[in-house]
């Protein structure tokens, strides 16, 4: 008898941020492995940062991520300050929300538009769908931008800011430059309804998955840098509580570590998670058009994660002019610190989900010993499930068009695996070297 | 504003592709790097970590884009290329790409959204070593400073 084994390998995932690879095996019509693999490089940074001082962690650690500098930056300067017992409060943390305003702007705003939609409108990418759809790339690029211009004037620069400091900045924007920001995020609230209409527009397969959302959540605001870590099954944690609650592992086959929640596995981390978990606290606009779309409060099917970008999008234009608008300069651009040997914790929401730092650190403020839990990390077991569910429901497709549906079903939790290299892969034999 | 006797270079940004903790893959920024010594104040020079939007929007900067990056053909290390858009394969990188939108794609989106209207030059630096940290191999260290007196002769011209 011979068995009918069924492969399907991709080594390199198109419209994931880095290096990703799944491969999934079926015998005799009979899921018998699935496996999305990522390369991962926060274990490198975690290492190259001991025996560094503690002041280089935030523009260090921003660098492993160019999409979502501003969360690196966020969770590593909590974390030193939870260690020095250093309160950052008034003006200078409302900045850091603003800056991780822009962050989710640009970063929701490029997955939805240049990752993702092609997904739904059937193209190969957006070049494809921009032959077709010119007006929406080019609202997703206007759009993008409102956040970029937040991001570079709070952070001081376009890619890697630098004006983040453990205890708060290197300087603060005046008040007369928040304002030069406000007419083009009045465009983008409009723009973020009409493309939350756009989105929700798109055909989502039916799939639903009984999740263990996890986020922060905060008893006044929706959730950027600060709360207790908490999820729809019971849990309620403080953020130094990380190791007892969650496990990270070794998985064969990947250089990454798996998380799980200890005794219970796999759980959701990102947008589908913090909009589950904190609902009223979006801003009323922000709440009606969800549910006008069709969202509930809580929505299972990973799919509609996308509509979730557009809301969380139009959440951070809203609450970028509600800074902008309450804002004065504060007298000091940053807190004293008291450097002493300590443990420090800190999370915050990345724009893919809860990112959490932890250091170890010398009476110098040097640190012995990082830990960087990303949030691709801790959705790995749960893209499995997701590919393990749609793939028992779509296992009559033809190879390609199966490919395509566990494709953007990955794409769904918009995995960062960071560190993205540059270099073309071309088959060119043509040297021109004069 | 280009200074008075090199009105020209106004009409070229030249742009820089690369990730400093990614060995070779430093490559283009280290062209920048050298270039701002020598002609940072006659033209616009933006360092890019490959981030496709912004990408699209540097090349509005000027009518010339000349773009600088590490590539992987298969020639010896350091060797460099110099290709215009219209001679790199459109389906080159999408749907085999490690990366988040290839370059290869952002160039030609560039070119459908209209901000391409003079083309684009990109000079690549044979490239090897994309492991995590600093320092680039020798021959692509030396692949560089070719790659400088690349771009200047795309700038005189």
């Amino acid at each position: 008898m011979t068995s009918d084994v069924r492969r399907i390998d991709v080594d390199y995932l198109a419209r994931v941020e880095g290096e990703g690879e799944m491969h999934v095996k079926v015998v005799d019509g009979k899921i018998e492995d699935v496996y999305f693999g990522i390369f991962e490089p926060p274990r490198f940074y975690e290492a190259f940062m001991e025996g560094r001082p503690f002041s280089e962690a935030p523009d260090i650690t921003a660098r492993i991520c160019g999409i979502c500098p501003v969360a690196y930056q966020m969770s590593s300067v909590h974390a030193m300050e939870y260690a020095f017992g250093a309160s950052v409060g008034g003006q200078l943390r409302t900045l850091r929300r603003l800056l991780y305003c822009g962050e989710w702007i640009e970063s929701h705003v490029l997955h939805m538009f240049l990752l993702h939609a092609p997904d739904f409108l059937g193209y190969e990418s957006a070049v494809h769908m921009a032959a077709d759809h010119k007006d929406v790339v080019e609202l997703g690029l206007r759009l993008k931008k409102a956040g970029n211009a937040i991001v570079t004037l709070v952070g001081g620069r376009e890619i890697h800011p630098i004006n983040v400091k453990v205890g708060g900045f290197y300087k603060v924007p005046t008040k007369k430059e928040l304002l030069t920001l406000v007419p083009e995020l009045e465009w983008s609230r409009d723009a973020a309804i009409e493309t939350i209409r756009l989105v929700a527009g798109f055909n989502f397969p039916k799939v639903e998955q009984d999740f263990e959302f996890v986020s922060l959540s905060h008893p006044l605001e929706y959730p950027f840098n600060e709360g207790r870590i908490v999820s729809n099954k019971g849990l309620d944690i403080a953020v130094s509580e990380w190791n007892d609650f969650f496990l990270e592992e070794h998985v064969e086959r990947s250089n990454a570590l798996h998380s799980r929640i200890r005794e219970r596995g796999a759980y959701h981390v990102g947008p589908l998670a913090r909009y589950a978990l904190n609902f009223e606290k979006l801003t009323e606009s922000a709440r009606d058009i969800a549910l006008e779309v069709g969202l509930g409060p809580v929505e299972l099917n990973p799919f509609k994660s996308i509509i979730v970008r557009g809301v969380e999008t139009l959440y951070a234009i809203e609450e970028a002019l509600r800074i902008i608008d309450q804002y004065e300069e504060p007298a000091s651009p940053a807190v004293e610190l008291n450097i002493h040997a300590g443990v420090g914790h800190g999370a915050s929401e990345a724009p893919r989900g809860m990112l959490y730092h932890r250091y170890e650190l010398d009476s110098n403020g040097r640190i012995l010993k990082a830990q960087i839990v990303p949030p691709t990390a801790q959705n790995q077991l749960t893209i499995e499930d997701d590919l393990m569910v749609v793939l028992e429901d779509s296992l009559e497709m033809p190879d390609d068009e199966l490919t395509w549906v566990l494709e953007q079903s990955i794409r769904n939790y918009d995995p960062c695996i960071s560190c993205a290299t540059h270099f073309l892969k071309l088959n060119i034999e043509r040297i021109t070297t004069e | 504003m280009s200074p008075v006797g090199a009105p020209h270079l106004a009409d070229v940004v030249v742009i820089g592709v690369g990730n400093r903790w990614r060995r070779d893959d430093i490559a283009g920024i280290a062209v920048l790097d050298e270039l701002r010594e020598r002609v940072g104040d006659e033209v616009e020079l933006v360092e890019s970590d490959g981030e496709p939007t912004r990408l699209i929007d540097a090349f509005e900067r000027a009518p010339k884009v000349v773009m600088v990056d590490a590539v992987v053909t298969g020639a010896d290390p350091g060797s460099v290329h110099r290709f215009t858009d219209a001679e790199l394969p459109a389906q080159m990188g999408i749907g085999q790409s490690s990366h988040l939108v290839q370059l290869v794609e952002t160039i030609e989106l560039g070119r459908l959204l209209g901000k391409l209207p003079n083309g684009l030059v990109l000079i690549g630096i044979e490239a090897t070593d994309f492991a995590n940290g600093e320092g680039m191999t020798e021959a692509v260290a030396v692949g560089v400073h070719e790659a400088v007196v690349a771009v200047l002769r795309e700038l005189a011209a």
